[in-house]
């Protein structure tokens, strides 16, 4: 289970909004479960199908959080017309067995649908979100 | 002989003359995956072979993050 606090949440869902019609990303971080600090992420495809986030701002996040004494929590992208679900290019990219992978589906653009899941080996298993 | 290193953060200590190649290999990282800076400058792939690790360098690597509905 990943826990967010709902001032998170909104921030996700305002960031995957912001970039409709293309896919958005970003990073959670936080510790002991929690997600407390939501890093909006630029999706250098520009694409409504796909997204890569840009290395050197990776870079930069994760020192952010080492200074911060966070760890990353999620990496999170929206899904803008299809259900949200790891399709096979999503599992294939998925590195970090420790980590949730967070997708809301904007399919409803007014009724955004997130779900959380592990990636390990290629086996996906979704847990729940609890929203604080 | 032995040298002390930053990894992600963290202190290792790693066999001295290492190149960034055999680093990634000792970690079971594939290279094709993943993003290397060292000392705040990012290596393009073509110099992982040849750039050597020296003492107290500070290396950092990210696996790519990306995917999508395609």
């Amino acid at each position: 289970m990943i826990s967010i606090p709902k001032k998170v949440y909104d921030e996700m869902i305002a960031h995957a909004k912001a970039g409709y019609p293309n896919e958005a990303c970003g990073l959670l971080a936080g510790s002991l479960g929690r997600a407390d600090v939501f890093y909006p992420m630029r999706n250098m495809d520009n694409s409504a199908v796909s997204y890569f986030m840009d290395p050197k701002e990776q870079l930069m996040i994760f020192k952010k959080m080492r200074e911060t004494a966070l760890e990353m929590r999620g990496i999170f992208h929206s899904h803008v017309a299809s259900e949200a679900y790891p399709s096979q290019k999503d599992v294939r990219l998925a590195f970090y067995p420790d980590v949730s992978y967070l997708i809301v589906s904007l399919s409803e653009t007014e009724k955004p649908a997130l779900r959380s899941f592990r990636v390990f080996d290629e086996k996906v298993t979704e847990e729940k979100i609890q929203i604080l | 002989m032995t040298i002390k290193i930053q990894l992600n953060g963290k202190v290792q200590e790693i066999d001295a003359k290492m190149t960034v190649s055999d680093l990634l290999l000792k970690w079971k990282v594939r290279p094709e995956l993943v993003t290397v800076e060292v000392n705040e400058n990012i290596l393009q792939k073509l110099d992982y072979d040849g750039t050597e690790i020296k003492q107290n360098d500070n290396i950092e690597f990210v696996f790519y993050m990306g995917g999508g509905k395609s």
